[in-house]
């Protein structure tokens, strides 16, 4: 417990300089921003921010990035309450009740309620993490290749899990973007691989083209076929919950928040996982469950306590154990490697002010979010209403010059040009864009620990099952993979997946 | 949108040619294209064994994992009624490619002055709601906004004028 008080006093004596408090509210604001913007999420933005935040503290800069993650989906559910619009995926469930809520007169009860369940969901997660982190850290020191690589697998098809669409198909994603990875240098051969003789591409595929390219560019030719709909914002009357809201909110918020953060630390969990779960558990613990869909205030604060913890319980895997469980991870890896961090175990004893400081900063975001958005509310419907005419242009330069600013390279814009196609195509087509990204990041790793596996063992695939760790991962990803492949299964996660 | 059996001879033939030119089997030809690429990407990467696995190793097989995923996609696309062809239109995917591939042409020589309002006058034709005088106001708008914010803020090696 000692240990605990000290890591934490560590972590504020870190995010609580004005510096960093400064650039955590940067991060919520812009990520609030993005939020409640349609045609662009937080995989996108913190992408393209990745180059900037490279002139930054390593703490400050991941500080920042984190705060844009759930500064956007507080963003997300805004919009998701006031104009039935999910900014990000993680608030479709909010969108049921919290919209119903609306159109009762009950929008500013359902805001604050979304709010206060976030923050406390985020309190308690903020505590879980500095409680079992560490734990989670010694045990991945012992990890060996095996080990890792058996992790990895059981994570790739973890995010299977959470691709809509065909499992066959966001497999096939998996290897493509396995292949992306392994492009360029290679540990074991002086000459760079795969790159078609383009010196460009010896040191491999620039991580901030495909993001940006997947995510970003392909969202802008997406929404340009299509007329985005602009509903109109529901007027807000008083901003505070009666007191019978506050009484039937605190079970939801609570349990949300225990399923929050043991989904969000699940490989290939975070907060879309997490949302979705809480509200169907609180649908089937309720005593009125024809009330869900109509405005209960259950179904605000369970799935919005839930995001907020999974979320934030989601950057356990990629701290301690150095793998990234879903896309935004995946950039949070990327800026921590662009800073010369390599995610891992040891992050925590190599690196222990950046890791408790990073686990404040998320207290503190989430306080800054809970102070000094519930007043702005009106000022971010406003800015839902900017034409998207003006705004993809404006994105689209964001997307050119951040992908440009990381190498000062103008051929990494063109090949952002070639993976906005490809996502466009893969979207149009039914591919998730994640598991090819997650793909790219654990590719390389898995490559490294498989070879180094292999050469230990002298070609042997024995020790992949004869260790018990790796075992248990392995049944794992086949239990997975046998669930995935039952139809009754499929069709639950269709429906869970498809609710837009 | 399922295309259900046909009951006459026509329908027959349309259902056959309606899997020929499915969703499915774009699907399959996109996973197959991206194969190939990879194929042509490995060159002469020396695989080597299990135990002492080459560069090319784990690439060749992926690339054979895929190609394989696609050609799999191929066939059930034949043998089952899928999705219609979505509906892909070129004018926005052309123009905004256009658009960043004017970005990249003109930023290292031109600077971002001309990078910035080439590009943005390009992707505002995506739009069919554009308006040439807003257009040209949010062109200047952002440019000035990069110069400040990148050229003098960020110090990034842009020039604002061609040099």
């Amino acid at each position: 417990m000692m240990d605990l008080a000290a890591n934490i006093a560590l972590g504020f004596s870190v995010a609580a300089t004005p510096t960093n408090i400064f650039f955590c509210f940067v991060g919520v604001a812009l990520g609030t921003l993005i939020g409640v913007l349609p045609g662009i999420g937080a995989v996108a933005t913190m992408s393209m921010l990745l180059p900037i935040t490279f002139h930054l503290p390593p703490a400050t800069s991941l500080i920042m990035l984190a705060g844009i993650y759930y500064g956007a989906q507080y963003g997300g559910s805004t919009t998701a309450i006031l104009v039935k619009l999910p900014g990000e995926a993680s608030s479709v469930a909010t969108v049921l009740d919290g919209y119903a809520m609306a159109q009762k007169g009950r929008a500013g009860a359902a805001l604050s309620i979304a709010a206060i369940a976030s923050f406390v969901a985020g309190t308690i997660a903020t505590v879980l993490i500095a409680l079992f982190g560490p734990a989670m850290a010694a045990l991945a020191l012992k990890f060996g290749p095996v080990e890792y690589f058996s992790l990895m697998l059981l994570g790739l098809i973890a995010s299977v899990i959470l691709a809509s669409g065909s499992v066959f198909k966001a497999i096939l994603m998996i290897f493509v973007g396995i292949y992306l990875g392994l492009v360029g240098p290679d540990a074991n051969s002086p000459v760079p691989r795969l790159t078609f003789g383009i010196p460009s591409l010896a040191e491999g595929i620039n991580f901030v083209a495909l993001a940006v390219g997947l995510f970003g560019i392909a969202e802008i030719i997406l929404n340009l076929e299509q007329k985005l709909a602009r509903p109109a914002a529901v007027a807000l009357r008083d901003l505070f919950p009666n007191r019978e809201e506050m009484r039937r909110s605190i079970g939801p918020t609570l349990r949300g928040t225990a399923i929050g953060s043991v989904l969000g630390v699940l490989p290939g969990g975070g907060a879309l996982l997490a949302s979705f779960g809480a509200y169907a558990i609180e649908k089937k613990l309720s005593k009125n469950p024809e009330e869900f869909g109509h405005g209960a205030v259950e179904g605000v604060a369970a799935p919005e306590s839930a995001n907020n913890a999974g979320a934030q319980t989601s950057f356990v895997p990629l701290l301690t154990l150095g793998v990234p469980s879903n896309a935004i991870m995946a950039v949070m890896a990327g800026a921590m490697t662009i800073q010369g961090i390599a995610p891992g175990p040891k992050v925590m004893t190599e690196h222990a002010s950046l890791f408790w400081g990073m686990i404040a900063s998320m207290w503190i975001g989430n306080l800054l979010l809970l102070v000094l958005n519930l007043p702005l509310v009106g000022l971010w419907v406003k800015l839902l209403q900017a034409p998207y005419r003006l705004l993809y242009p404006t994105i689209l330069f964001f997307c050119c010059i951040g992908v440009y600013s990381i190498n000062n390279s103008a051929f990494d814009v063109y090949l952002s040009i070639v993976f906005g196609v490809m996502g466009y195509l893969m979207i149009k087509l039914g591919f998730e864009p994640t598991p090819l990204l997650l793909g790219f990041i654990l590719g390389p790793m898995m490559e490294e620990n498989l070879k180094r596996a292999m050469l230990l063992s002298g070609g042997s695939v024995a020790p992949f099952w004869e260790r018990p760790i790796s075992l248990a991962m392995l049944l794992c990803s086949a239990a997975l993979l046998a669930l995935l492949l039952l139809p009754s299964f499929s069709r639950t996660r269709q429906t869970a997946l498809a609710q837009d | 949108m399922r295309h259900g059996p046909g009951n006459n001879r026509q329908g027959m033939q349309v259902m056959k040619l309606s899997r020929l030119w499915s969703s499915d089997m774009l699907s399959a030809a996109f996973v197959i294209a991206l194969g190939l690429g990879g194929l042509a990407a490995l060159g002469n990467a020396e695989v080597g064994t299990a135990s002492e696995m080459g560069t090319g190793y784990l690439p060749r097989l992926i690339t054979l994992l895929v190609l394989g995923g696609g050609f799999a996609l191929a066939v059930l696309a034949l043998l089952r009624d899928g999705e219609a062809m979505p509906e892909l239109r070129g004018k926005p995917l052309a123009l905004i490619s256009l658009s960043i591939a004017a970005f990249a042409a003109t930023v290292d020589q031109l600077g971002m002055v001309v990078a910035v309002v080439s590009s943005t006058l390009i992707a505002s034709l995506a739009s069919t709601e554009s308006r040439w005088r807003e257009t040209i106001l949010l062109a200047g708008g952002v440019a000035l906004g990069a110069v400040l914010v990148f050229v003098l803020g960020l110090q990034m090696p842009i020039p604002i004028w061609p040099r």
